[in-house]
């Protein structure tokens, strides 16, 4: 058996096929040659045994024709015999007469003619050569019988030689390869030897191949080429392969390779850590190993049923299923198979993920969900709740509880579309309390709200349910009166409104009379859009105020003056920037000496258009449009350099100059005021400040702070029109006021009616106990003069002593006036 | 490679049954000379025979005389060099050519086909050759001049 194989890999090799080959090629064609050659020798033999028979034989008949007796042809028969070149000889007469050799050496009995070498099987060449024979006179045939044997023997001499020779031949070729063939074959032994170190990895550092045959040197430096390029390519994927690795193992997921028929191949460490499983431990199990039986699949079908159409693995999708850890416990797992074709069979590379910690997460971010939704939900109520509160707030009055002007507005646009489809009137009513202003600013805001929500109340209470109230701002309201027949139900509603709010209102046990003016605005008559009417109605309320009824139908002549009231604001503010204003003054006489010790200034418009304007029709203006802070710094301004003018014609003058409410309000007046003395050089004694008991009481700590500001810098101070407010007695005690100026109203009619004459007479006492001085205004008799003389008065005002006067007028009036004031001898010069 | 052996040994075998010769066993048969029945050659002797094939100059009748050589059958050959020239074949054919060579004239022509040979020998007047009695009997025009062989081939 050993024998066998050892043969049968003597025959694969290279060397036993080279000899192989050459045994084959001897075998075949050394036989063939030598038997050719043999051949060609053997004929030739033949040949040349042939020629000489013939010859031989044609030249002994030759000499047969020239004997002359039978017994001379004997002799030449035997001697050819003798000779040795042939073994038979006759002659035979063809008259039958036959002449023999005596000798007979190895001669077949029988003659058969031979053409042939070989043809009988008798080793004799028989010829026969007729002649004509001239001792017999007779034609004669001569047979002759060559020995075949000699030239036999020579060719199988031949045939023996060539033999030995082709065997000789081929031991020595054989011998010969046997000698070459491994010198031959050893540098390709060598090369196979390096090829199978390479294949097993074996170091070889480099191929040491020498050989003459340039066939085989080549093929050394291609596989020395070879291995250099396997060297490289080994190392390259050396540190591929080493970097997949350090991938492999430094991702998250766990990555499992699985053959062909579902067994375990490898799996990184992610993958170890997942099931516990250390590297190799289960390679060759199935990888169902790794899932809870109750998810066991096939890798091939999951492969198949996960891969994208496309074919990337990129866009496999994952699935979650439950994977089994070492110790025997799940979890949840999502897991992406992806197949990979090899030449080995199909590879499955399963990705998986333990999603214990995201199913986890899951599960609590759903609980927070669901207590986000309720949250959401109960916040949504709220919210809702609020947005309906907001809504209301956003549409409603706080303070009354009654629709405010966008919803008035909305109310209205609707009442007007409904009209419009019906053809049926409405009217829009807007009413403005007529004293509130003062209980405002008197009592403070807690009080004027009282106010309100009162007549919102009695609002309520004069209208039908189907009306709309609503609160514009302020003291204004509006009401809306759809349904209506004509503008006498809408005059019989204003009616009831002005009667229910002309009761007086009780806060805090005392009775405020205030009264209301109502503008009546009718929808299609007086407008019929919603601003149309609410403008329109607002000027019938202007109107209405001026009027003794307490209301006014919209009337399109009053709404010129409407618009030329509002035009005046931007006029004011013109003729204030260019001095368009202009100061008059009022002296006021000190009653004990019946001289002028001081003057109020009092400001007049020089309207180019409308000529001059007295305060009433302009200070409310400015004060509703806040132009009233620079109209009294212009006025200070003015009035201290006619002061500075006086003071240089040596007429020595207090000023008294108003403040409204909202000056008290101004932390910067006493600085202005300050600044304004110095730049003018005014002594503060030579300067007073009347404000009113309403804007004291507006606010009256920042009142009595911006007061005393003033007393500090030494300036006076007056309470003007006092006795029209309701003022406390408590604060005007507190206040560091120089004297109370008594209202005109009180003074004037005092000798006609006893209550004023109390007044009159109460206020100069109480001021003179508070140790205050007591100014009254409104004198216009010398009988009113005479009486506040008696009752004491300190000092007085009026047209009896004189109107305002401009400064000039003044300047020339002080001089020529008996109630002049004490004037120095240079100012009466001049 | 084993696959070449069966091949090997039939071109072997066809090459030795190619050079083998037979001989056919044919009996008393007759070697005669022939030539066209037009072309009046009548009888020519032994010693003109002899010579007109071994290629010397030979006029009959004041006519040149040409010599045909028969191949059709190796026996008929055979037999030819042993009754006429008396020489093997290889030693004739050089004869022939030296005698041609030093004494002119043309080498014989030699005929495979006996149709061919005697087609020629109408068509050449004069010219001479050689066949197995049997055959020149199949040709009318082919007339026998002389006997050159008779015997047993056996």
């Amino acid at each position: 058996m050993a024998r066998q194989h050892r043969l049968k890999s003597l025959v694969q090799s290279f060397a036993g096929r080279i000899i192989l080959g050459g045994v084959i090629i001897h075998l075949v064609l050394i036989p063939f040659l030598f038997s050719s050659v043999l051949f060609i020798v053997a004929e030739g033999y033949k040949e040349q045994f042939i020629n000489y028979v013939r010859h031989d034989a044609l030249q002994l008949a030759e000499r047969m024709e020239e004997q002359e007796s039978a017994d001379q042809i004997r002799i030449h028969l035997d001697e050819a015999i003798f000779s040795g070149r042939a073994n038979f000889a006759e002659v035979i007469f063809e008259d039958g007469g036959e002449v023999s050799s005596a000798v007979r050496i190895n001669s077949p009995a029988k003659f058969e003619e031979d053409f042939n070498f070989g043809e009988h099987d008798n080793n004799t060449y028989f010829i026969a050569v007729p002649f004509s024979s001239k001792a017999m006179h007779a034609a004669a045939i001569l047979r002759v019988g060559y020995d075949e044997t000699a030239t036999q023997d020579q060719i199988h001499e031949a045939y023996q030689r060539g033999v030995l020779l082709a065997i000789g031949y081929i031991l020595f070729s054989l011998l010969l390869v046997a000698v070459v063939v491994p010198q031959l074959t050893r540098p390709l032994r060598q090369l196979r030897d390096a090829a199978q170190r390479i294949a097993n990895n074996d170091e070889v550092e480099h191929l040491h191949v020498h050989s003459s045959i340039h066939e085989i040197a080549d093929l050394a430096d291609d596989l020395e080429r070879m291995r250099q390029k396997l060297v490289s390519n080994a190392e390259a994927v050396a540190v591929r392969e080493q970097r997949i690795r350090a991938i492999m193992d430094n991702v998250v997921d766990g990555i499992v390779t699985i053959d062909a028929r579902g067994n375990v191949e490898s799996m990184n460490h992610a993958a170890q850590k997942i099931f516990g499983y250390g590297q190799g431990e289960i390679a060759g199990e199935n990888f169902n190993i790794l899932l809870n039986q109750a998810y066991a699949c096939d890798v091939g079908e999951q492969a198949a049923t996960h891969a994208a159409p496309s074919g990337n693995i990129a866009s496999i999708t994952a699935h979650e299923t439950v994977g089994r850890h070492k110790d025997g416990h799940t979890f949840p797992m999502e897991m992406a198979i992806s197949e990979l074709s090899r030449t080995e069979g199909m590879l499955y590379i399963g990705i998986m993920r333990d999603i214990t910690e995201r199913k986890q997460a899951e599960a609590e971010l759903k609980a927070l969900q669901e207590d986000l939704e309720r949250r959401v939900i109960k916040r949504t109520r709220e919210l809702a709740s609020l947005n309906r509160e907001l809504e209301h707030q956003a549409l409603h009055d706080g303070l009354t509880e009654l629709p405010n002007r966008l919803l008035l507005q909305d109310r209205l646009r609707q009442a007007i579309l409904t009209a419009q489809r019906k053809r049926a009137p409405l009217a829009l009513l807007i009413t403005d309390l007529d004293r509130f202003k003062e209980i405002n600013d008197t009592l403070g805001h807690h009080y004027g709200d009282l106010v309100l929500q009162q007549v919102a109340e009695r609002m309520r209470g004069a209208l039908r349910e189907s009306d709309t109230i609503a609160r514009l701002g302020g003291d204004e309201f509006a009401v809306l009166l759809p349904g209506i027949l004509n503008e006498e139900d809408a005059i019989g509603a204003a009616r009831k409104l002005v009667s229910a709010l002309e009761q007086p209102i009780m806060l805090d046990e005392q009775s405020f009379q205030i009264g209301a003016s109502v503008g009546i605005a009718l929808y299609p008559d007086h407008g019929e859009d919603g601003a149309t009417l609410m403008r329109h109605a607002d000027v019938a309320m202007y109107v209405a105020k001026r009027s003794s009824a307490g209301f006014a139908l919209y009337d399109a002549k009053e709404d010129q003056h409407s618009l030329s009231r509002l035009s005046l604001a931007g006029e004011l503010r013109h003729a204030i920037e260019f001095k368009q204003l202009v100061l008059f003054y009022q002296p006021k006489i000190d009653l004990k000496t019946g001289m002028v010790t001081a003057v109020e200034a009092v400001v007049r418009w020089d309207h180019p258009q409308r000529g001059l304007l007295l305060p009433d029709e302009f200070i409310p203006l400015a004060e509703h449009t806040g132009l009233i802070r620079p109209l009294t710094f212009f006025v200070l301004d003015e009035a201290l350099h006619q002061i500075h003018l006086w003071q240089k014609a040596d007429i020595e003058l207090r000023m008294a100059i108003n403040l409204s409410a909202r000056h008290l309000q101004d932390e910067q007046l006493a600085g202005k005021i300050a600044a304004s003395m110095q730049q003018w050089g005014v002594a503060a004694d030579k300067l007073e400040f009347e404000i009113t008991e309403s804007a004291i009481m507006a606010n009256p700590l920042r009142a009595m702070d911006t007061l005393v500001q003033l007393d500090i810098m030494g300036v006076g101070l007056s309470i003007d029109d006092f006795g029209t407010g309701y003022s406390s007695l408590v604060y005007l005690k507190q206040l560091p006021v120089d004297e109370i100026k008594i209202d005109k109203s009180f003074v004037i009619d005092m000798l006609d009616n006893n209550e004023d004459m109390v007044i009159v007479r109460s206020t100069v006492d109480l001021a003179h106990n508070m140790g205050r001085r007591v100014v009254a205004e409104g004198v216009e008799t010398l009988e009113v003069l005479n009486t506040l003389i008696e009752m004491g008065c300190d000092m007085a005002q009026g047209y009896y002593i004189s109107r305002p006067l401009t400064a000039a007028v003044l300047t020339r009036w002080l001089r020529e006036s008996s109630w002049r004031p004490k004037l120095s001898k240079t100012s009466q010069q001049a | 490679m084993t696959r070449c052996w069966p091949r090997l040994l039939l071109a072997c075998l066809l090459f030795v049954l190619a050079h083998a010769s037979t001989v056919s066993a044919d009996t008393e048969r007759r070697l005669v000379l022939v030539t066209d029945k037009n072309s009046g050659i009548i009888r020519l002797s032994t010693s003109e025979i002899r010579r007109l094939f071994l290629g010397f100059p030979v006029n009959k009748d004041g006519r040149q005389l040409v010599a045909a050589i028969n191949q059709g059958d190796t026996l008929l050959y055979q037999v030819f060099l042993q009754k006429v020239v008396f020489m093997s074949a290889n030693v004739y054919e050089l004869h022939l050519l030296s005698n041609v060579v030093q004494l002119g004239g043309q080498l014989p022509q030699i005929f495979l086909e006996p149709q061919v040979l005697a087609e020629n020998l109408h068509n050449r007047p004069g010219m001479v050759s050689f066949m197995w009695d049997s055959t020149a009997g199949a040709y009318p025009n082919v007339v026998v001049i002389g006997e050159l062989w008779r015997g047993s081939t056996d």
